[in-house]
């Protein structure tokens, strides 16, 4: 089957016709690792569901839940979601632009190298080798190799773009351009890092720094890697397979332009209430509401381009696909502005309400967005008709199903949790303890399995079809030659017509403005690339630019407290330990100031407390308690030597993973030199004897944690084994969390917290390093 | 059913088609739905109100909120029983009070039962139901312990978490604890103490 290409015939005074054929075999490679890819993302997605349910279900160091659950969102967001968006990409920007791909040999490139970076991606997280940033955790030379094949992309996609025969950029071109450009300023400051050795790094930044760039990525992310590309999609194969006009040009202009200029200030909402500034925080909910109507004026017009064409839906699979991916795309965008308000996010936070609202997008919109695309492109791609076409309705049914399962009861378990650990008896206590918390949302949890269940089993319905219509193929693809006239030379701009109004009876600018809106201006933009690239990037930089700036000179931000010491060397082992075995992806280090919380956890955490903090770990999650004041609040070294081995051991009912292997692996301790040489070249002030001494020191206090467990335990029988073990290294750094901002200090009289950001003098540190 | 959809010639079939087209794709020229501009519009001026009065004006920040809600919790909590001071009498008052014991149950299973068991019979932490204490040689002790922690046996510095009223009334539900049976008793530490004097 060889589709009719549309518009290819060159206008009727045109010079010399130039012949082309198109690179599909790109696509059908792309297409193939998406589902490939999809499969083992989202079975992994399925263990960790189940793990959270049964912690039997950690198989052992490798496959713990903290481990796992980065490899699920890496290889679901790069890997599935990555993959179709290269598909798309190859596939449509031919045919809109009229020529075959700028180079078969960078494409080629790209598709090999992103597929190493995937496995390399895949084996170095069970490994625990991480940044313990989310969805940045791929460790330094992994992400130079990212940096690496996005150039390889971006060269090969701008290269096509050059060597285009159609003038003007289609709409779904231009989110593209958005994705290529913002993705790569994303990536790179998010992973600035200095490397400690080679599967290990220390973000360059710290604290609330390091937490403001990671949200500005990792929304921006969302924006990026999982809006805009996934609209470029929308834009074309929607009214490809309506065979539809797209409702509304004016609309694609106006949304686009406001998506990418609004979408990149919205990050710090995924930080209220915590150690940023106010203002940071408050910027970041403003621009998430003026967000909702961009974003739904993507849903508009790919909804209403169905009008005329809704009888279709109803037989087409490929169009159910679609409309229900922008149903849940238009969910989504409504309820990410409303999770962005402050009060409201003061409930849903940390909770799995984030949980089920990531899902809806990325199941619903991201997922179904992908399945529709690659049925429409199937018997295209494989030149023969699909070998199933009633597996597509059964795929598509079992995923709707399956989303369903999956995210009601997680809403339900994310507003249970919020509720719960809010309230408070009438003598003014808490009603209910963490653990408690947790062990209620159990029965939700076994559901949300199921329902991850069937969306794979679904998608695996899907793969067999591919393969089984792959199977169908011809002999030898047919490579339909097509032929168009080359650019003209001579192109000037469009201009736009002129106001309608009268001009005597009203203004100039009245005019102009009419002119303006009217918006026909933006075709003669649509011809020049270079052009319309560039505001992209001023867009998107001068956003990024306009928080960045502030975020680090305005130092009164950021009070410094005199108490707070750089972690010793041991705590640093600790502390590497905690975020290779991703603690994180559970445990909060962010005690919000809210009186709930404050009477659960201590003392809300303060923006002096993590200056060194490199990366940050405040987390975004609590599937267990925070443990920002754990050192405060449980110091004993006997309860946490007994819960690491065997968590249920002191906390029945607990779903935390087992971490036997801390009890039975040695410290090494050459990690304290290395730590604490890197982390005082991103500016922790450890003295040159600290560093000198860092073996020596970190052996002397795993010894005192050591003396400490056998004074606890009464004997030294039954602990004996634990001496130099990695266990002791993470005892010391639990021991060690939040209890500086209490701690008498011996130099200076001052008070030793800077209350109000706003008036407060600038005090620095003035104890050296211990 | 195709055909109702065509035969009612739907409004749209009059819009104006823009001239031109991508690999066959087209475009409407239509306006942008009034609604849309509307809340737009409606949201770009609401973040502008609320800028104003948040950021450059007087509105309180979440900071100075927290210190007014605790205040009130406080307030709630403890106003009603004046101050509470770590002194037998105060400490018998509270453990004679069924409604005292109960909230301060809440605060002893939240923190303390990880350590020192739910019922008091001890984990990692000693029994706090028999006779025998380690620290304790008088009632107004357990308020040492409490408050003042034995950070070296893994008893943590509860003054840093809980305000005087609060480590009052934990200490007189530990003082409570002693004659109770738990549920798995671990085996006496210290030394054996006589019974508290009351009065």
């Amino acid at each position: 089957m060889n589709p009719p290409l549309h518009g290819l015939n060159p206008p009727a005074h045109s010079q010399t016709l130039e012949q082309f054929s198109f690179n599909d075999a790109i696509v059908r490679k792309f297409v193939f690792v998406t589902m490939l890819w999809g499969v083992v993302g989202m079975l992994v997605g399925v263990l960790i569901a189940a793990q959270l349910t049964m912690p039997a279900a950690n198989f052992g160091e490798y496959l713990s839940f903290g481990r796992l659950r980065p490899l699920h969102t890496n290889a679901v967001i790069f890997a599935f979601a990555g993959n179709a968006i290269f598909a798309a990409v190859y596939y449509s920007t031919q045919r809109l632009l009229k020529t075959r791909v700028f180079s078969d040999l960078l494409s080629n490139i790209h598709f090999w190298g992103w597929q190493l970076i995937i496995v390399a991606a895949a084996i170095s997280l069970p490994l625990g080798f991480t940044q313990g940033k989310e969805y940045a955790e791929l460790e330094w030379p992994i992400d130079i190799a990212v940096v690496l094949i996005w150039v390889v992309f971006a060269v090969n996609f701008f290269g096509t773009i050059a060597v285009r025969r159609e003038r003007h950029l289609y709409v779904a071109i231009w989110f593209y351009i958005a994705t290529v450009i913002a993705i790569a300023v994303l990536y790179i400051f998010n992973n600035l890092a200095m490397p400690a050795d080679w599967h290990r790094s220390y973000s360059i930044y710290a604290g609330s720094q390091d937490a403001f760039m990671q949200w500005w990525y990792g929304h921006n992310a969302v924006a990026f890697f999982l809006t805009t590309p996934f609209l470029g999609i929308m834009y074309y194969f929607l009214p490809k397979a309506a065979e539809r006009p797209v409702f509304s040009y004016r609309l694609s202009i106006v949304h686009f332009w406001s998506l990418v200029f609004i979408y990149i200030w919205a990050g710090p909402h995924h930080l209220h209430y915590t150690s940023i500034p106010d203002w940071a925080s408050t910027v970041g909910m403003l621009f998430s509401v003026m967000l909702w109507m961009p974003s739904w004026g993507g849903m508009i017009n790919g909804l209403l381009t169905l009008r005329g064409a809704w009888h279709k839906v109803a037989q087409d699979p490929v169009l159910k696909f679609f409309v229900v991916a922008i149903t849940f795309y238009g969910m989504s965008t409504f309820e990410g502005p409303l999770l962005s308000v402050k009060s409201v996010n003061s409930l849903s936070h940390y909770t799995d309400w984030t949980i089920a609202h990531v899902h809806a997008g990325t199941l619903g919109w991201v997922g179904f967005m992908v399945f529709g695309m690659v049925y429409w492109l199937a018997p295209r791609l494989y030149q023969t008709s699909i070998a199933k076409p009633s597996w597509v309705n059964l795929h598509f049914w079992l995923a709707t199903i399956g989303i369903i399962l999956y995210i009601i009861p997680i809403y339900t378990a994310g507003l249970m949790q919020g509720l719960m650990w809010r309230t408070f008896n009438s003598d003014g206590i808490l009603e209910y303890d963490f653990l408690s918390t947790v062990t209620r949302l159990i029965p939700m949890y076994w559901l949300r399995t199921i329902g991850g269940t069937l969306y794979l089993a679904a998608l695996i319905i899907g793969c067999v079809n591919l393969i089984l219509t792959w199977l169908k193929r011809p002999t030898h693809y047919e490579v339909p030659v097509y032929e168009a006239a080359a650019l003209s030379k001579s192109w000037k701009p469009e201009v736009a017509p002129q106001s309608s109004l009268p001009s005597g009876n009203v203004l100039e600018m009245g005019r102009s403005l009419d002119r303006f809106a009217a918006l026909r201006w933006h075709r003669g933009l649509e011809g020049l690339p270079l052009t319309f690239t560039i505001w992209v990037v001023i867009a998107v930089v001068v956003a990024s630019l306009f928080e960045i700036i502030p975020m680090f000179t305005i130092r009164s931000d950021i009070p410094r407290i005199a108490s707070v010491e750089p972690f010793t060397p041991l705590e640093c082992i600790g502390r590497d330990i905690y975020v290779s075995e991703g603690c994180v992806n559970c445990h909060s280090q962010m005690i919000r100031p809210l009186v709930a919380e404050t009477e659960r956890y201590g003392e809300y955490s303060k923006p002096g407390e993590s200056v060194f903090d490199h990366p940050f770990l405040w987390g975004s999650r609590r599937i267990g308690p925070d443990l920002a004041r754990e050192g405060v609040r449980n110091p004993s070294a006997l309860w946490h030597l007994r819960h690491f081995n065997n968590p249920v051991d002191t906390s029945p009912g607990s779903i935390m993973p087992p971490f036997a292997h801390l009890v039975d692996q040695p410290i090494d301790w050459s990690q304290a030199i290395r730590a604490v040489t890197t982390l005082s070249k991103v500016g922790v002030p450890y003295n040159p004897q600290t560093i000198a001494d860092a073996e020596k020191l970190a052996h002397t206090q795993s010894d005192k944690v050591f003396a400490q467990l056998v004074t606890e335990n009464g004997t030294a029988s039954g602990v004996e084994g634990v001496k130099d073990m990695k266990v002791l290294a993470v005892i010391a750094y639990m021991q060690r969390l939040g209890t500086d901002l209490n701690k008498p200090i011996d130099v200076a009289p001052a008070a030793p917290v800077v209350p109000e950001p706003k008036t407060a003098p600038l005090q620095t540190t003035s104890r050296s390093a211990p | 059913m195709a055909d109702t959809f065509h035969n009612q010639e739907p409004k749209f079939h009059q819009e104006k088609i823009l001239e031109h087209e991508s690999d066959g794709i087209q475009e409407f020229d239509n306006p942008m739905p009034f609604w849309w501009s509307a809340i737009f519009w409606l949201t770009i001026g609401f973040a502008y109100v609320y800028f104003t009065y948040f950021v450059i004006g007087v509105g309180a920040s979440v900071q100075r909120e927290y210190q007014v809600d605790l205040g009130v919790f406080y307030q709630e909590q403890f106003g009603k029983l004046g101050e509470l001071k770590p002194i037998p009498a105060t400490i018998f008052k509270l453990s004679s009070d069924p409604k005292m014991m109960k909230a301060a149950q809440g605060l002893f299973s939240a923190n303390c039962a990880v350590c020192h068991a739910a019922d008091g019979g001890g984990l990692t932490g000693p029994n706090l139901c028999d006779n025998d204490y380690i620290n304790v040689k008088k009632v107004e002790d357990i308020f040492k312990v409490v408050s003042g922690g034995v950070v070296s046996k893994g008893m943590p510095q509860w003054s840093n978490r809980f305000s005087e009223p609060q480590l009052v009334l934990l200490t007189s539900y530990v003082a409570h604890l002693r004659g109770t049976t738990p549920a798995a008793p671990k085996a006496p530490q210290g030394v054996s103490i006589p019974p508290w004097i009351t009065k």
